[in-house]
């Protein structure tokens, strides 16, 4: 498996490179990206990040090599149980995040492998001059209200100068066929009030946070309670490759089973490692798919089953 | 011609900063040096990106009925015609104001626009304001005759960027450099236009023909994904940040550690950055290099520089200081801009054997008389009180162009992907004896 990542490396061929850019029509594929701005936003590197459940055309798959899944586990789950025939005919080899391992049917471990993202800067809140929260209104990417208010929770012992600005951003949901009236907007930002008192902060618009050059003494809180609509947020890499800290991703150290590494900025690493051992759960999830009739990816029940299988949650502090 | 006392002046800019940094300052200082200028009355006008439709209507109605003698487009985006559809056609019969745009870099990736634009001109009285002698040479060949560009150089604040010694010896202190190392500094955008993979090559030659000697290199800025689009050559998020990072890990790690990447800074801590190095390095031949914020803030700081006689690069030469600026030439060749690699590392090479030291105090007098606000002012003035010509219309290349790529078809490459006669005929503009 190291030499198909070799080779990968040596001779990148990604879909977000300009060479193959063309091989994505924006205008096919579902809405999700635009829905998740600016977390869904492309980027590259050698290993060929990108949202495989949006790509239609499965021809495309056998023309490379190799794919790091930047999915969330719903449509990540739901891209597998569509095309697991497929995959065992492909010789591409996916990147998942160790999290997602119990998808992985153990007939298929020789296409896969676990990946890590780490921020090569310790994260500490106590040396930021001002502290970004960012959030998508949707249930599905903070968890609940009481997460949220323990992800804030580190605002309360701030230093007084240290600026406080928040970004909430509202979008539909894309793993819902219908959207739902929500109130989101009404109680996160009255939990956000609560949590900070009487403290002054800014609410920063989405363009206002993307158009910030200097990231340097900024620490993001993201919201992000679990991966599942993207697993590798662009917004993160975004921040640290402008010199920010993030609160959900660990710091980088040398890990002993580590296969490959790739410098995603001087503030990122991605670090290819062999699949955990663990207890492989496809065939509940093969199940539920063929007992069940319609599309998956927006089934709140499939959801239900993946989270069982899928036990990732980002640590709150 | 307008006398510019009692001269009521509507600015438009966008209130945001721009997120292209070297704009973000350009159109605070431009600002100040028109607020300079004795007697004008200045009034501001916010327009940017977000200015939605009703907004610029509103904005049209307003400037009309502030009935100013001069409207001066001061910002580099949104492109100016949104707003002027609106305001233009209700100076029918009546007397006409005197229509200002201070030309960026950007110019040229909206011919269509200015196309649209140029019909609505017609008849008013106009000024194109450039930054550099070469975009000056560039422009003109846009406009009809007897139109053609002022040169008014982007200015830099003095108080932003000036020498001091101790700051000098602070800077080399946070860096861990001693006195007796040359410390280059490329400050700016980390791109494929920028030639940074070609910085990188250049000081590991350095390195290796000079054996070690002791200098470094610390470059400031971020990673772009510009490309070089007008050449097909098109990048992704992160493509060039990889490209840069791969050469960098295949470098010895003698090299490796001499090289820096200190990412983006916030502007305050450039003038250190200034004070600290020894020389400024840029090798750019991006096609909106007009003009160079970057070099400007470094000579206001006395800073000798290696540069690109590229572009706008050019107007950093100094006839009574030529040891100020080492240029290197640029062709423009079948495929590419080339700059070449034994004269970049030899330009390096005489740069670090340089026995004279660069009079800082000399440089930054001579450059506050070309970049200062105070300079931009005298020359604003100036401008003003030229005399106008009623706009007729664009070169027809301009059209051209537009009509070229509205339709998709190549403007700068030939169908064996070599570059064009337009390309040349423009960026001939660029370079010294094309």
């Amino acid at each position: 498996m190291s030499e198909i990542l070799k080779a990968a490396y040596d001779k990148p061929n990604a879909l977000t490179q300009s060479k193959n850019y063309s091989l994505i029509n924006r205008g096919e594929i579902p809405k999700y990206y635009w829905d998740l701005y600016p977390l869904a936003q492309d980027y590259f590197h050698e290993f060929n990040p990108y949202l495989v459940h949006t790509i239609y055309k499965p021809a495309v798959f056998p023309a490379f090599n190799i794919f790091t899944v930047r999915d969330g586990m719903h449509p990540f789950a739901d891209f597998l149980v569509l095309n697991l025939k497929d995959l065992h005919k492909w010789k591409t080899r996916f990147l998942i995040p160790e999290s997602y391992t119990p998808l992985i049917p153990d007939s298929l471990s020789d296409k896969f492998l676990a990946y890590s993202l780490t921020q090569v800067n310790k994260p500490d809140i106590k040396k930021a001059k001002t502290v970004v929260v960012f959030g998508l209104l949707n249930e599905y990417y903070y968890g609940s209200y009481e997460a949220i208010e323990k992800r804030l929770a580190p605002l309360k012992d701030l230093a007084p100068d240290v600026k406080i600005e928040v970004c909430l951003t509202q979008r539909r949901t894309p793993l819902l066929m219908e959207e739902k009236e929500n109130l989101h907007y009404i109680h996160i930002p009255e939990i956000v009030r609560k949590v900070l008192g009487n403290r002054e902060f800014k609410w920063l618009r989405l363009r206002e946070l993307m158009e910030k050059t200097v990231l340097r003494d900024h620490y993001l809180i993201d919201l992000i309670h679990t991966p599942t609509l993207i697993c590798d947020s662009y917004l993160h890499h975004w921040f640290l490759s402008r010199g920010g800290m993030i609160n959900s991703l660990a710091q980088w150290k040398k890990e002993d089973d580590s296969i490959f590494e790739i410098d995603l900025s001087f503030n990122q690493k991605l670090n290819v490692k062999p699949l955990p051992d663990v207890k492989r759960e496809i065939s509940e999830l093969v199940f539920f798919y063929k007992t069940h009739k319609g599309e998956m990816w927006n089934s709140p029940p499939f959801h239900q089953e993946v989270s069982k299988i899928v036990k990732w949650t980002y640590p709150l502090p | 011609m307008l006398k510019y006392l009692m001269l009521k002046i509507a600015c438009v800019f966008s209130f945001r900063e721009s997120s292209w940094i070297s704009c973000q300052k350009i159109v605070f200082n431009l600002h100040k040096a028109y607020e300079q200028i004795p007697g004008v009355q200045l009034l501001n006008y916010d327009y940017g990106l977000e200015t939605w439709s009703g907004a610029i209507i509103q904005l049209s109605n307003d400037i009309f009925e502030a009935n100013p003698d001069a409207i001066v487009i001061m910002d580099h985006k949104p492109h100016p015609f949104h707003f002027l559809k609106f305001l233009l056609p209700k100076y029918a019969g009546r007397p006409k104001p005197l229509l200002i745009f201070h030309v960026f870099g950007d110019f040229t990736l909206y011919y269509s626009y200015w196309t649209k634009l140029g019909k609505l001109l017609e008849g008013f009285p106009v000024q194109f304001i450039v930054a550099s002698g070469r975009q000056k040479s560039l422009i003109d060949k846009l406009l009809s005759p007897p139109l053609y560009s002022y040169v008014c150089p982007f200015p830099v604040k003095e108080e932003d960027f000036s020498f001091k010694p101790q700051e000098r010896i602070a800077q080399r202190k946070e860096w861990g450099v001693k006195e007796n190392e040359t410390v280059f500094t490329f400050t700016g955008r980390i791109s494929r236009q920028k030639r940074t993979h070609l910085l990188l090559k250049a000081f590991n030659e350095l390195l290796i023909r000079e054996n070690n000697p002791d200098c470094r290199l610390y470059i400031y800025g971020q990673a772009d994904h510009v490309g070089d689009n007008f050449l097909n050559l098109w990048e992704n998020e992160n493509e060039y940040f990889r490209k840069i990072h791969r050469q960098l890990m295949e470098l010895p790690e003698s090299t490796r550690a001499r090289i820096h990447f200190m990412g983006n800074v916030p502007n305050s801590e450039l003038r250190s950055v200034y004070a600290g190095a020894d020389y400024l390095v840029n090798l750019s031949v991006h096609n909106d290099e007009d003009y160079g914020m970057s070099v400007a803030e470094a000579q206001m700081s006395g800073l000798p520089s290696i540069l690109t006689d590229w572009g706008g690069l050019a107007a950093f030469e100094h006839p009574e200081m030529p040891e100020a600026t080492r240029y290197l030439k640029v062709t423009i060749g079948q495929k590419s801009k080339i700059i070449s690699f034994e004269e970049t590392v030899n330009a390096l090479t005489a740069a670090l054997k340089s026995p004279k030291k660069v009079e800082r105090e000399k440089l930054i007098d001579l450059s506050r008389k070309k970049f200062s606000v105070n300079a931009a002012t005298e020359r604003l003035k100036w401008i003003l009180g030229q005399k106008t010509v009623p706009f007729v219309s664009f070169d027809e290349i301009v059209e051209t162009i537009a009509r070229r790529e509205l339709l998709e078809q190549r403007v700068y490459l030939t169908k064996d992907q070599k570059i064009s006669t337009i390309y040349r005929k423009l960026y001939s503009s660029y370079v010294r004896n094309p």
